[in-house]
């Protein structure tokens, strides 16, 4: 998974170097495989394995950076628009309650669909 | 008399226009032969007053004698002839020295496999094989792979039919190994391994040495012990060597075992993509589920096991920047090991 080191740093502070943290998350379990430089942008190439599913997303590296290195792990706020309780409902039903203890699912509404922006796409 | 001497004149004549061998031999059996001129000769001596019999004879044998002597100077002749059209067929030198043999080469890819056992002969491994064509069983759910298991994305396995697959690695042996015998034991095992991946560092099939060691009481510090002066004696004692924390289903703790990059030195490059180092093996203690599939109690024994890639060696040990160029048999690239 390609991480930006700038993204990071949204959810963490970070003191240290791209290269000291990226020795810093290998020797820690998250094996950072390359480290390059697209556009002027760092970017950490982070090789996650089979056991670690919580890293598989820029919050889910951000943790584990918080950890390793002390720094506070700062929860970005994103409120709903609309606490109210949407109509929509989505039928699921469990069929195994060992193999799948719990199941969730959201419906979202008032999507529309459009180019990204810039800064998205930069991201992606 | 005068017969005698017409046999023997006209011999004479024929005899040196004779050309070839066989027209040679006709004649010898037309006045020597059996049946010959001269030899019928002798058959009507009887028929000669007695005064004259010995002078008749004598001058028999006196041509006969001429005859033949006419005959074998003919054949002496043939042969010289021949003998020196042989010599001018094929000019033999016997003087010249002798051709060196020309021997083949090891392939970079022995030479390195047998390197890595010497070393770990030394550390007192013993050598197992196995089958490339493996099963389900013993390639994945033996070392803890159940069928579903997400780590299952981590080998792009080629399947045969069914069960039957290509080994993905050289581990199901551990399991073929352990099932037969009963610790201490400490083996290696060389072999070819495939997978569905083709790239500049990545080959279809590729040659991997699995290693494993299980006693009572192994701990991590052994296997850290003998990874490190197995690394030492590949690539000298300078170089420096990392035990980075890793997952592999069949080892618990697992770690991934990384050389200082040998390009730049550790100060990142495009061959370590930028972070100094390169990743040289997998390596963990046994995890006691595995020992459960081969029935060894996990309260008893312990062990390390470690996998690594032969091409992946002989890259950084040779400073070679494409796996491909192993396979191409390009004997410019072969001379030079
Ligand atoms: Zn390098």
């Amino acid at each position: 998974m390609k991480v930006p080191f700038d993204w990071l740093k949204e959810y963490v502070d970070i003191k240290l170097k791209p290269r000291e943290l990226a020795d810093k998350l290998s020797m820690g379990g998250l094996e950072v495989g390359a480290l390059e430089e697209v556009n002027g942008k760092v970017l950490l190439e982070v090789d996650i394995l089979p056991n670690r599913g919580d890293c598989h997303s820029i919050i889910g590296v951000a943790r584990e950076v918080s950890a390793i290195t002390g720094a506070k792990f700062k929860r970005l706020a994103c409120p709903p628009k609309s606490r109210k309780a949407g109509r929509r409902r989505v039928p699921c039903r469990v069929e195994d309650k060992d193999l799948c203890p719990r199941y969730m699912a959201k419906v979202i509404e008032g999507i529309t669909i459009k180019e990204s922006p810039e800064w998205l796409k930069q991201r992606l | 008399m005068e017969r005698v001497r017409a046999i023997l004149d006209e011999a004479s004549v024929m005899i040196s226009g004779v050309e070839d061998q066989r027209t040679l031999e006709d004649l010898r059996v037309k006045y020597l032969g059996k049946k010959g001129l001269l030899t019928e000769l002798i058959k009507y001596l009887g028929d000669l007053p007695a005064a004259e019999r010995p002078k008749m004879g004598k001058a028999i044998n006196d041509a006969k004698n001429q005859i033949q002597h006419l005959i074998s100077d003919k054949q002496s002749r043939f042969e010289d002839l021949s003998k020196q059209k042989s010599l001018q067929k094929d000019i033999l030198d016997i003087t010249l020295p002798g051709r060196a043999e020309k021997t083949g080469k090891i392939h970079p890819i022995s030479r390195v496999m047998n390197e890595v056992l010497e070393v770990f002969s030394k550390l007192g491994f013993s050598i197992a094989y196995g089958p490339d064509v493996e099963t389900d069983y013993y390639n994945f759910e033996a070392l803890n792979i159940p069928a579903h298991h997400p780590s299952r994305d981590m080998w792009s396995t080629l399947y045969v039919e069914g069960d039957v697959l290509l080994r993905t690695h050289t581990s199901p042996v551990q399991i073929r190994v352990m099932e037969k015998q009963n610790p201490p034991l400490a083996v290696v095992v060389p072999g070819r391994v495939y997978r569905r991946d083709a790239d500049v560092t990545h080959s279809t099939v590729f040659h991997q040495v699995e290693g494993f060691l299980v006693d009572r009481d192994v701990t991590f510090g052994d296997l850290k012990g003998a990874l490190t002066s197995f690394l030492h004696y590949i690539f000298g004692r300078q170089k420096k060597v990392r035990f980075r924390p890793s997952y592999f289903p069949f080892t618990e703790p697992s770690a991934e075992v990384d050389v200082q990059c040998v390009m730049c030195g550790g100060d990142g490059c495009r061959i370590c993509k930028g972070t100094g180092w390169i990743e040289i093996l997998g390596s963990g203690m046994i995890d006691p589920n595995v020992f459960k599939y081969v029935k060894y109690d996990p309260e008893k024994f312990s062990g390390f096991a470690f996998g690594l890639g032969i091409e992946r060696v002989a890259m950084l040990k040779y400073g070679i920047d494409d796996i491909r160029l192993f396979y191409q048999n390009d004997l410019r690239f072969l001379r030079q090991f």
